[in-house]
């Protein structure tokens, strides 16, 4: 390889890791923040056996340790860009020609780039970009060219343990094999016997293996919809065998000058401008709007969903429920609600839904208004909902706070005890921990002393039909339950009806006033 | 090297101990528990919090009163499986004594003997099925029917969510702790029951034109023909203050008789009335049908004036006909209680249900009893022994009807553990002892799943759990018929 050729594919690599870096910490951290949520990885021995007894295990557990730093979304954005570099590398090692050419190098970007737009797809696990990484290093320790006897050895002892670490990933390195032996002609059996065999090592698996037998097709883990394999993965899967195997055998122009370094450099250009064009689709913008929504509301960030909203107006139910949050919080919602796009009082309480994201923005907005069994109602719900069975961090955060709140303390206990064993939230819960039995302290608390007050002194039915009447409860129970008495005036402003808002504004100042007991 | 060094770490002699002069903060609490012989070893950890030091190494001796010792000494107190099993055959009918020291805080504190009793009654059942459940309440969520050895602790699913994904089941239902006959309702989208009756299954859709719902609340008849179902038009409120979470109520339940044979379900007009009849059960002979049965109600508004009685009626089982009458034997009425959940002890003695304040899903109620009747005599008892200041509910008889099994909320008042005690031939019951647990602190303060539906089951249950998930998840069911 030539010195400026030995820059490009430097230079390349450098973009690569800067500009992933650039998008994951600062376009998107909300993806990450979703994806760490998602899961709660413990450092303990029965959650590593729980996972390394299925096929991708080890897979599964590497990604779930490394996911954990989306919680820091710079630390984050470097695990992903590291991995995506690991990608490239790897199959640049392999696709390394007898002539050290670098002509085709662009071809060698295109399973990272192509990796990179999958993850756009919120449904694909990590897991998946960890278990190509473990099929490329298998990839890469093949003993091509070299003596059949040791090939077939490797290929008979690796392909069972590359599927029981990686999952159904291990089948990009048994089609890889397959190419090679094909395309170098020297064993055609074994390349046909690569891909029976390992079709074999599934069908011996599943029978220890209580799934259906399709889910070790499409991988435990891999993706949050079980029952398929989002499309993007096949072609993730498919550009990585046969990348390296195409650029060995693409044929390069004679001229080793500057003019093949230009055309190399156009095609990595090229590969670029492909993904650009890829980006919209792969990352639905309705969809991270969402995600971009929950994050600010997650982190409290109020006056930064109220700036973004005043660039751009929030049009999805979930959106706008988290808008109106955000001016309530700010004590603007009586005022400002009517500026922005509204959606009934589906845009102020969307309706229950078994889904994730609905289930934990809606958890959000009840918490802070001090309805603390609902919130906690539907963040169970929520952790239920997640579709691989995994736990959530986020949602048994706040199960300690509800029930710190509520005075629940032996089951608050439970979650911070959990929490302990992560990496993230350790301290936090370590600290949480006094809290725990401790009136006082949770009466003084900022956070859960204001929660704690804020909450219903009588009980009844929750219902999603009359939740203007719970809003004027909780006002009745506080009539410093300011958010509370937003949204008891912004709800008939939904509506249109003027009558009831003057009804509840009367009702709000009487009850300020001490004039009125009931609702 | 770590390990080494704290395993190294806990291995110390007890010198010069300090005098607690009180019993040890142990959990679980098995201080005068009683328990059968074989039962898995009766681990037990020291809580930090109660004696305001941070345990670094525990040392038990247990003692049989009628020969054995037991030593050990680790982070908590771990018996060996075999050594332990020993002690309580060594011991049946007599007790064990514990000797606990905890080393902490530089030296080790003594404290006062406990006694366990080992019963003279056996519990030779393999173990306990139940459904684990996070508390989810609309999301299914990673759910599942396993099964745990109580002789060891080996758990295995019979059936979970993954060989089923998405799809929500209810608890399993076995003939008199059988591993061969049992049902177990699906729900949601590929609903249906399966029904396994010695070796060959068949997955029914319930539902007819003539009733109002699927087959809920089964039993089994004695003779493996019939299941007795209630239909239940089931539904649920959620509260929004502080001290109670939710409301499961039925707008409509009925109760029938499906004949596993012919397919058919057998309607009676006297339990398809206006009122609502739920939770049926068959008495140990199979000759009388158990269950409760309230008036209708405008609900949710009146959800706290629902309240049942404990009604029976004849069953004739050569041609599967009722009796004419129902006879009410605890009158919602005239106690002012709810009387729910029904199950009759299989040698025919007992009747062990639940009581509560209104209502007729005591695992919500924090107020939910435990009680036994006396079918000889109709005498009824609360069981003061068992019951707890939170829910005490879905229990079950082990085959031999001398031991029972329960759900109790009394940990946290969230998560449901399931209890076992001892009732003898007076109807005397002993201190209930939680499942035991390699280790139980961990187990039980991590766990994030509520052990719902406990019943014994007399040998292992042995599922092709990814076959009957492929039919679960096909579409196809036998439609039954009303005769």
């Amino acid at each position: 390889m030539g010195k400026e050729k030995r820059w490009m594919v430097v230079v390349v690599m450098v973009l690569l890791t800067v500009c992933s870096w650039c998008f994951w910490a600062l376009r998107y951290p909300h993806a990450m923040a979703y994806q760490e949520q998602l899961q709660m990885f413990l450092f303990d021995h029965e959650y590593f056996t729980e996972r390394i007894c299925h096929p991708g295990g080890l897979a599964r557990y590497v990604s779930e340790f490394l996911v954990q730093f989306y919680n820091n979304v710079y630390a984050g954005a470097f695990v992903i860009s590291m991995l995506l570099l690991a990608v490239h590398y790897a199959v640049g090692v392999l696709s390394r020609r007898r002539d050290e050419s670098c002509f085709w190098y662009a071809l060698t970007l295109l399973p990272s780039l192509a990796l990179w737009m999958s993850m756009g797809d919120m449904n694909v696990r990590f897991m998946f970009a960890v278990s190509l990484l473990f099929a490329l290093v298998a990839m890469v320790g093949y003993p091509r060219g070299k003596d059949l006897r040791c090939c077939v050895s490797y290929l008979i002892i690796l392909t069972p343990l590359l599927f029981m670490a990686a999952g159904p990933s291990f089948f990009v390195f048994v089609l890889y094999v397959s190419l090679t032996e094909l395309t170098s002609r020297r064993s055609v059996v074994l390349a046909l016997l690569a891909l029976f065999y390992s079709v074999v090592c599934v069908i011996c698996v599943a029978p220890f293996v209580p799934c259906p037998v399709y889910r070790l097709f499409y991988g435990i883990g891999y993706s949050l919809v079980i029952n398929e394999l989002p499309t993007s993965l096949y072609a993730v899967m498919t550009l990585t065998s046969v990348t390296p195997v195409v650029t060995r055998l693409l044929p390069v122009p004679d001229d080793k000058g500057k003019r093949s370094l230009v055309i190399s450099l156009c095609m990595c250009v090229a590969a670029a401008l492909l993904t650009a064009g890829v980006y919209p689709s792969a990352f639905q913008k309705s969809r991270y709007d969402v995600l971009r929504s929950d994050y600010l509301m997650r982190s409290m960030r109020w006056d930064s969903i109220i700036r973004e909203a005043e660039k751009e107006q929030p049009h999805a139910p979930l959106t706008v429920a988290t808008l109106n949050l955000a001016l309530a919080m700010r004590g603007q919602l009586t005022e400002r609600g009517g500026q922005f796009f509204q959606n009934g009082w589906q845009g102020a309480f969307p309706a229950f839904n078994k889904n994730f994201e609905y289930s934990i923005m809606t958890a959000e907005i009840y918490y802070h208004l001090g309805l603390i069994n609902t919130a906690q109602r539907l963040d169970f719900e929520a952790m239920e909902a997640i579709p691989d069975n995994n736990k959530s961090v986020r949602v048994v955060k706040r199960l300690a706070e509800t029930n710190i709140i509520n005075g629940d303390y032996v089951v608050a206990r439970r979650y911070l005890r959990l929490l302990e064993k992560t990496m993230f939230y350790s301290t936090w819960a370590k600290r949480t921990l006094s809290l725990v039995g401790n009136e006082m302290a949770v009466e003084k608390h900022p956070e859960y002393g204001y929660l704690r007050k804020m909450r219903l002194r009588n009980d009844f039915f929750f219902s999603e039909q009359e939740i203007d009447k719970i809003m004027g409860q909780l006002v009745m129970s506080n009539k410093d339950n300011n958010l509370a008495v937003q949204y008891l005036l912004f709800l008939p402003q939904l509506e249109g009806n003027r009558q009831k808002y003057m009804m509840y504004l009367d009702f709000v100042n009487n009850i300020r006033s001490g004039a009125v007991s009931d609702f | 090297m770590c390990v080494i060094m704290s395993l190294a770490s806990c291995v110390r002699d007890v010198v010069n101990p300090q005098s607690m002069n009180c019993t040890p903060p142990i959990w679980p609490d098995y201080i005068g528990v009683t328990v059968p012989v074989d039962i898995a070893p009766m681990n037990f950890n020291i809580l930090d919090d109660e004696s305001g030091y941070v345990t670094e190494c525990v040392d038990v001796v247990a003692r049989g009163s009628k020969g054995g010792e037991l030593h050990v000494q680790g982070e908590y107190a771990d018996f060996d499986v075999d050594e332990w099993h020993e002690l309580t055959r060594r011991n049946k009918g007599g007790a064990i004594v514990f000797s606990v020291c905890v080393y902490s805080d530089g030296k080790w504190r003594k404290y006062d003997d406990f006694t366990m009793y080992v019963s003279s009654y056996p519990l030779d059942d393999y173990g306990l099925t139940y459904r684990r459940i996070a508390p989810g309440y609309e999301s299914g969520g990673d759910i599942g029917i396993y099964q745990r050895d109580i002789h060891s602790f080996d758990e295995s699913a019979i059936l979970s969510e993954t060989a089923v994904p998405g799809q929500c089941m209810n608890c399993h239902t076995a003939n008199r702790c059988s591993a061969t006959q049992y049902l177990l309702h699906m729900r949601g989208g590929k609903g249906g029951t399966l029904v396994e009756n010695g070796g060959a299954h068949k997955l029914l859709n319930t539902k007819t034109d003539s009733t109002k719902a699927n087959c809920g609340y089964s039993y089994w008849h004695p003779d493996g023909r019939y299941i007795v179902s209630s239909i239940n038009s089931i539904h649920q409120c959620f509260f929004v203050g502080k001290d109670r979470r939710i409301e499961v109520f039925d707008t409509m339940s009925d109760v029938l008789v499906l004949d596993t044979e012919t397919d058919e379900l057998v309607l009676c007009p006297l339990l398809q009335t206006d009122d609502w009849e739920t939770y049926p059960v068959f008495s140990a002979d199979g000759k009388t049908v158990f269950f409760s049965s309230a008036a209708p109600h405008d609900l949710p508004v009146d959800y706290d004036k629902v309240r049942y009685s404990m009604c029976r009626i004849a069953f004739d089982e050569t041609n599967a006909t009722f009796g004419e009458t129902v006879d009410t034997i605890l009158s919602a009425d005239e106690q002012g209680k709810s009387f729910t959940y029904a199950r009759p002890s299989y040698d025919g003695r007992w009747l062990m249900y639940n009581v509560t304040d209104f209502g007729n899903f005591p695992v919500n109620h924090t107020e939910a009893d435990l009680w036994l009747m006396d079918l000889r005599t109709g005498q009824t008892r609360r069981l003061d022994e068992v019951n707890s200041d939170d829910s005490d509910s879905f229990h079950n008889w082990s085959s031999d009807s001398h031991w029972f099994v329960f759900s109790s909320r009394r940990e946290d008042g969230m998560y449901n553990n399931a209890y076992i005690a001892c009732v003898d031939d007076e109807g005397k019951v002993t201190k209930p002892f939680i499942l035991p647990q390699k280790n139980p602190l961990k187990h039980y303060r991590e766990s994030l799943d509520s052990y719902n539906c406990p019943d014994f089951t007399k040998d292992k249950v042995r599922m092709n759990a990814r076959q009957i998930g492929k039919e679960i998840m096909d579409d196809h069911r036998t439609r039954v018929t009303v005769r």
